[in-house]
């Protein structure tokens, strides 16, 4: 929300006794507020209130920084960017102009205050950290007088510090340091992110430099608050020579000192080892002179050579065949998105547009006693309060495709932490939000279930207690899975050739387990939407991927028909499968229709996250090879935590049966994969459906199998790969792909084989997927009388670039540029039906209902241009500029001024594609083979790692668009890497410990490797427009295996849970130096069977395929 | 306590007049103390080209520069910009209508996808070029790494800036 929610006020005082007296007035009612980073952070998190904010930036000379005699003093009101630009800084504390110039963020630095920071005392901050090993002293103003303190007794505690009511931080004092003090910092951190550690070091010479005689050793952000050690100090004194026996007793002592917390950063136990590291690289390289700067935790090649290469691995030259087509024209949204005039669901407002805030169960499992709406509906400015119970008068008041499980707001019990219960409508997002926390609401508690071994245990809690109905569209999803009086939801099987056999006469069984984490797709966009329901129809805006299945939810709440749900897609900020099927349309809708205004809900972030989430699972796998070493067996055994609703959880556990397969020639294969609710957030589709979850497993345990067959990883791959149109699969399209050569261009792209320097290493991995979802689409052209075009396609664009290449179909068959074409947004209003826009189907599929549009027209344009010429319409053939017969050519306009007499007429034409007796009968419509190679390096003490190379190849048929095919891969490898490195959403009980952004950290530029590029074959060997392959997943399927592999032969250790975090790295070599089987496993695990019961209530297959 | 604030933070002004410079035009409004300056920008000047993201001042989306400097407007209060320069993403073009060259280089190296954390990009790389600090890489990486992107990898972000970086260097000649 845009706003803060509870109102304030501003004081403005003119001196320090004056702020003084406002804030002793105030009784606590007030805070000082100085840059306000933190403090408006935490007021709009909601953990801070006050009524009046201090703002002490009027009172004159509070920012300055100056040189004094034998001090620097650094005004409390400085900024951050003031202070690392100092020159008086820079001059005697580069290590602290550095350390300011990296603290959070560009914005944070400009607006946030070093005197701000310390008197936060945010345990996570590290400035203060730093300055106790300068012994900074602190000038504070009082209503009792002035008075200094040592930094070390300022800060007592978390959010802690020694400040007395009225007190004012007045300036820092930071002494110069003598010429023989070195002083050397260390934090552990993700750029632009609070650090996890922050390591002090500072140690004073004698004039000869061979004997230390003084010392400060401090540690912070991993504690309550900085922790100097004296003992530490003590231990680090004396000869120079000799030190490195001192310093591991002095580093414990360190750690001994702080109260190291065990939190989502990491555990004390691991913060204890990097202590000991750092320390001693601190003193052994400060007294070295190469000391580790603060900054970049690595030295990265120059950008220009990085982006040089990238660019270079683009170019090609344009297909000879079309004007259009292949080239890299810039795309069509260029010019609004750079200028701010594209407009998103959020931009959009509507005359007496009322705004809902909903509020959210505290708990995971709970009935709900009462609800008391008074107070709420009291507040000046509320509209209307909506309950559950208000929705009873409606056709429906559950939705879903799959199955109608999903409320729009709770009815009689809560089944997680975050449901919608209550929507307050109001004038204003503000008010609504303040009106929704005066709802009180009694809740009975009930036993949760927050895992799937939870879940799908004997007995255990059903959080579905009735049985729901089917959806309007379960389409492919396999719905016997569901065991009703139980919690389990899916249960999918792939199963070919005779699994006891091939086991039985392997003559190698490798096998292990595995976890993919529970993760969020964190689109930029968060989920909005506004409904307007008035006059028996009702308007959408949203930033939905399906426009036209929330079409149909939404219809089938209201019992209205398809003509009367108009639902529009404008823009959309990202969507990689999670703004699939309907989020909070059905909120909006709703809302609007009970107060008969239009009505925005605006979800934050933290909100998203609580809406719908990505899934995990556990896998168990074992592969069978035969005394050849060719590969014969796959099995595998998979749990998925399916949350709260069903969403689309369905087929992404579906997906992962068959994504655990992997493109190998295996005589029988025998994957079961379950999942079950839980009182989660909904799991729903993350692009890939599934891939990782499959190829993590199947692709780390690749390498498992060559190491022990003593065979090189790649070479391996080769020997067992499918072949270009086999058919892998039994029963599916043939594999229309050669993806031998593919990982051939890979590994030598990393240039496999090659020497690499300690501790870096390669890896590999692949999966062939099958795409393209149900192929079913329809889209209309028209062609004008002046030769311009409209295409209307329900395509909608979340930034993959449909309306682009879309367009240049069109602009391809009508021999036109694309400053010509005018293509529709995703508008149920004006675009015909489009299945939905995921799954890497758009390009192949919409674009071919356009080019049989296309054709269409063509045709058409043939008969008209017979009867023009009074010629048989077999002479006429249409090419993509007008029709030509012998060597007369007419161009479109000319054709259809002369058939219709007039200029500005237009011809029309339709296509369409479907399953049945056609070409699009075998599925999958399209194989996609990501493969992704990778080289990192890791620091074998800390267990950090970068990437250094990721490389992966675009197997797409056709690049209508090169730079958009290629953006595809790109993104996708970094998406993906970010799960790889430390993306994980976690649960602590019932709640969602790191649902936010502060929390839950995705990528960034400094992640980026020092090579990344996308080798893009073209074959023309695919079933969309021109041979064209589905595309946009990339490689997000693959990077976190490859990754796995290249840790392993980095650093010889086996990582079979993603994300890769240092700590997990640190652990595992632990582990490895202690002889640890890290695949401890014999046979189908208990977790497995210990779900087989919920077999014996399971549906009975219907007989029918779907 | 937020309704009783009212009466014990008397005195205090229940509005705070704001006269600010907004994209080179003046503006004057009467503002909530509590206005966060992305409200007053999307809200109440119809300015929606900033976009809300994170709102938390971690992924840039809301990235706007006053006087210059970069500065999150979900957690900046407007009454802060009072006498200032506010620059938003529908203020980057020059005076003859044309796109400036940070903008011209996104477009140029695909340097977008949804198009979501454009604006941000956009006026950070601005800040950026303006800062003194953009040709070391280091910096670059650094200050970039303030505004997240999910859709393009990042890599064709670092092209535009570069392109950019170029671009600023040819004109200081």
């Amino acid at each position: 929300m845009p706003h803060f929610t509870h109102p304030f006020r501003i004081a403005q005082p003119t001196s320090l006794a004056e702020a003084g007296r406002l804030l002793l007035d105030a009784d606590g009612g007030a805070a000082v507020y100085a840059g306000g980073s933190e403090l408006l952070l935490a007021m709009k998190q909601g953990g801070l209130r006050y009524e009046t904010l201090v703002d002490i930036k009027t009172i004159p000379g509070l920012d300055a920084v100056t040189a004094v005699g034998d001090l620097v003093s650094i005004g409390a009101l400085a900024t951050h960017r003031s202070i690392a630009r100092s020159a008086a800084v820079r001059a005697a504390f580069p290590l602290l102009a550095n350390l300011e110039g990296v603290i959070a963020n560009p914005r944070v630095r400009a607006t946030g205050t070093l005197g701000g920071n310390l008197c936060f005392a945010e345990p996570h901050s590290d400035p203060a950290t730093l300055l106790l090993a300068h012994d900074a002293i602190l000038h504070i103003a009082g209503p009792l007088g002035d008075r200094t303190l040592p930094i070390a007794g300022f800060t007592v505690g978390s959010y802690s510090t020694a400040l007395e009511p009225g007190e004012i931080l007045r300036s820092i004092d930071v002494p110069r340091l003598g010429a023989n003090s070195l002083v050397a910092y260390q934090r552990v951190q993700q750029l632009e992110h609070r650090p996890m550690l922050g390591v002090a070091v500072r140690l004073d010479l004698d004039d000869a430099r061979r004997v230390i005689v003084g010392s400060r050793v401090a540690v912070g952000a991993a504690a309550p608050q900085p922790t100097r050690s004296e003992t530490a100090e003590g231990l680090l004194l004396g000869d120079v020579a000799g030190i490195e026996a001192r310093i591991a007793e002095a580093a414990a002592a360190l750690a001994d000192a702080a109260d190291l917390l065990d939190d989502a950063d990491g555990s004390a136990e691991y913060k204890r080892h990097l202590i000991g590291v750092h320390v001693r690289r601190l003193v052994t390289g400060v007294l070295a002179g190469n000391a580790p700067q603060i900054g970049l935790p690595r030295k990265r090649r120059p950008l220009e050579a990085m982006i040089g290469e990238w660019q270079h691995g683009r170019e090609r030259t344009p297909p000879a065949d079309f004007k259009i087509i292949g080239r890299s024209l810039p795309r069509t949204d260029g010019h609004p998105k750079v200028t701010g005039t594209a407009v998103y669901t959020a931009d959009i407002s509507l005359p007496q547009m009322a705004h809902a805030k909903v509020l959210r169960s505290p708990v995971g499992h709970a009935r709900i006693l009462s609800i008391d709406i008074e107070a709420a509906k009291a507040v000046p400015g509320v509209i209307d309060v909506i309950t559950g119970q208000d929705l009873l008068t409606l056709r429906r008041h559950l939705f879903g495709h799959a199955y109608r499980d999903n409320t729009i707001l709770a009815m009689d019990k809560v089944v997680y932490a975050g449901e919608a219960v209550v929507a307050v409508v109001a004038e204003d997002a503000a008010t609504a939000q303040r009106a929704a926390e005066l709802v009180e609401i009694a809740y009975d508690e009930l036993e949760p279930v927050m895992t799937p071994e939870q879940a799908l245990r004997e007995g255990a809690p059903l959080i579905h207690e009735e049985p729901h109905e089917i959806g309007h569209a379960p389409g492919h999803i396999n719905l016997e899975g569901r065991a009703p009086g139980t919690n389990r939801l899916t249960n999918d099987i792939v199963q070919w050739g005779d699994i006891d056999a091939a086991f039985a006469k392997a003559k190698t069984i490798v096998e292990g387990e595995y976890y993919y984490p529970m993760s969020f797709v964190y689109t930029m966009e968060p989920y909005a939407s506004i409904a307007d329901y008035r006059g028996g129809e009702v308007t959408i805006h949203t930033t939905g991927q399906h426009t036209y299945t929330t079409r149909r939810d939404i219809a089938d709440i209201f019992g209205l028909p398809l003509s009367r749900v108009l639902v529009s897609t404008p823009y959309v900020g990202g969507g990689f499968g999670s703004k699939s099927y309907s989020k909070v349309e059905p909120l909006a809708a709703v809302c609007s229709w009970k107060v008969g205004r239009p009505v925005k809900v605006e979800l934050t972030v933290e909100e998203t996250v609580l809406t719908t989430r990505a899934l995990d699972a556990r896998v168990w796998l074992r592969t069978g090879v035969d005394e050849n070493g060719k590969l014969i067996a796959r099995q595998a055994r998979a749990l998925m935590n399916a949350g709260a609703f069903s969403q689309n959880a369905m087929l992404v556990s579906a997906k992962t049966s068959t994504r655990l397969v992997g493109p190998y020639n295996w005589e029988a294969v025998d994957i079961q994969v379950r999942s079950a609710y839980t009182n989660t957030s909904p799991g729903s589709s993350y692009r890939g459906f599934g891939g990782v979850h499959g190829s993590l497993p199947g692709e780390v345990q690749m390498d498992e199998t060559a190491e022990i067959l003593g065979v090189d990883p790649v070479e391996y791959r080769l020997q067992n790969l499918v072949d270009r149109d086999h058919e892998f699969w039994p029963g599916k399209r043939p594999l229309h792909a050669d993806v031998k050569a593919n990982l051939r261009q890979v590994a030598g792209g990393i240039k496999w084989g090659s020497e690499e320097p300690p501790n870096t290493g390669k890896g590999v991995s692949l999966i062939v997927m099958d795409s393209g979802a149900v192929p079913i689409g329809r889209s209309e052209v028209r062609l004008h009388g002046d030769g311009s075009v409209t295409v209307l396609t329900g395509a909608a664009e979340l930034g993959q670039g449909s309306r682009t290449v879309l367009a240049m179909v069109a602009a391809e068959e009508f021999g036109v540029g694309l400053d010509k074409v005018r293509i529709s947004m995703s508008d149920s209003r004006v675009a015909p039906y489009a299945r939905s826009t995921g799954a890497d189907r758009t390009t192949i599929m919409e674009g071919s209902t356009i080019l049989l549009a296309c054709q269409d027209i063509k045709q058409q344009m043939r008969d008209m241009a017979a009867e023009i010429w009074d010629a048989p319409a077999a002479d006429m053939t249409a090419t993509n500029d007008g029709v030509q017969r012998g060597q007369l050519f007419m161009p479109w306009s000319e054709v259809i001024e002369r058939y219709f007499t007039i200029q500005d007429m237009e011809v029309s034409g339709r296509g369409h594609i479907r399953p049945k007796n056609s070409e699009w009968a075998l599925i999958p419509p399209s194989w996609e083979n990501p493969i992704v190679g990778a080289r990192v390096e890791a620091d074998p003490e800390t267990g950090e790692w970068w990437v250094k190379s990721l490389i992966d190849i675009a197997d797409i048929g056709l690049a209508l668009n090169p730079t958009l095919a290629d953006g595809m891969d790109t993104g996708s490898l970094m998406q993906s890497l970010g799960i790889a490195m430390r993306e994980e959403l976690i649960y602590d009980g019932q709640q969602l410990s790191n649902g936010s952004i502060l929390g839950y950290r995705v990528p960034e530029m400094a992640d980026l490797p020092d090579e990344i590029h996308t080798f893009v074959i073209e074959n023309r060997d695919g079933m969309g427009p021109y041979g064209s392959k589905a595309h946009g997943d990339g490689s997000m399927s693959v990077v976190a295996p490859a990754i796995a592999n290249a840790l392993y032969d980095a650093l010889g250790v086996r990582l079979h849970r993603a994300p890769f975090t240092p700590e997990r790295v640190w652990k595992a070599m632990k582990d490895r130096d202690a002889g640890v089987n890290p695949n401890p496993t014999t046979g189908i695990p208990d977790w497995w069977t210990a779900t087989e019961w919920t077999e014996r209530h399971a549906r009975k297959p219907s007989g029918k395929g779907h | 306590m937020a309704e009783a604030g009212r009466a014990e933070a008397g005195g205090l002004p229940d509005k705070i007049t704001i006269e600010m410079t907004v994209n080179g035009r003046p503006v004057a409004m009467e503002a909530d103390p509590w206005e966060a300056l992305s409200y007053t920008l999307r809200t109440r000047l119809g300015l929606t080209g900033t976009k809300i993201s994170c709102d938390v001042q971690a992924c840039g989306a809301c990235t706007v520069l006053v006087d210059g400097l970069p500065r999150s407007s979900c957690t900046y209060l407007a009454y802060e910009a009072r006498g200032k320069d506010v620059l938003t993403v529908e203020g980057m073009e020059t005076a003859d209508g044309s796109l400036s060259p940070v903008q011209q280089a996104f477009i140029d190296q695909s340097g977008f996808q949804c198009g979501f954390c454009t604006p941000g990009m956009l006026l950070a790389t601005h800040a950026l070029l303006t800062s003194g600090d953009a040709d070391d890489d280091d910096a670059v990486i650094e200050h970039m790494s303030g505004n997240l992107c999910r859709c393009t990898g990042y890599v064709p972000i670092v092209a535009a800036v570069l392109q950019a970086r170029k671009a600023a260097a040819a004109s200081r000649g």
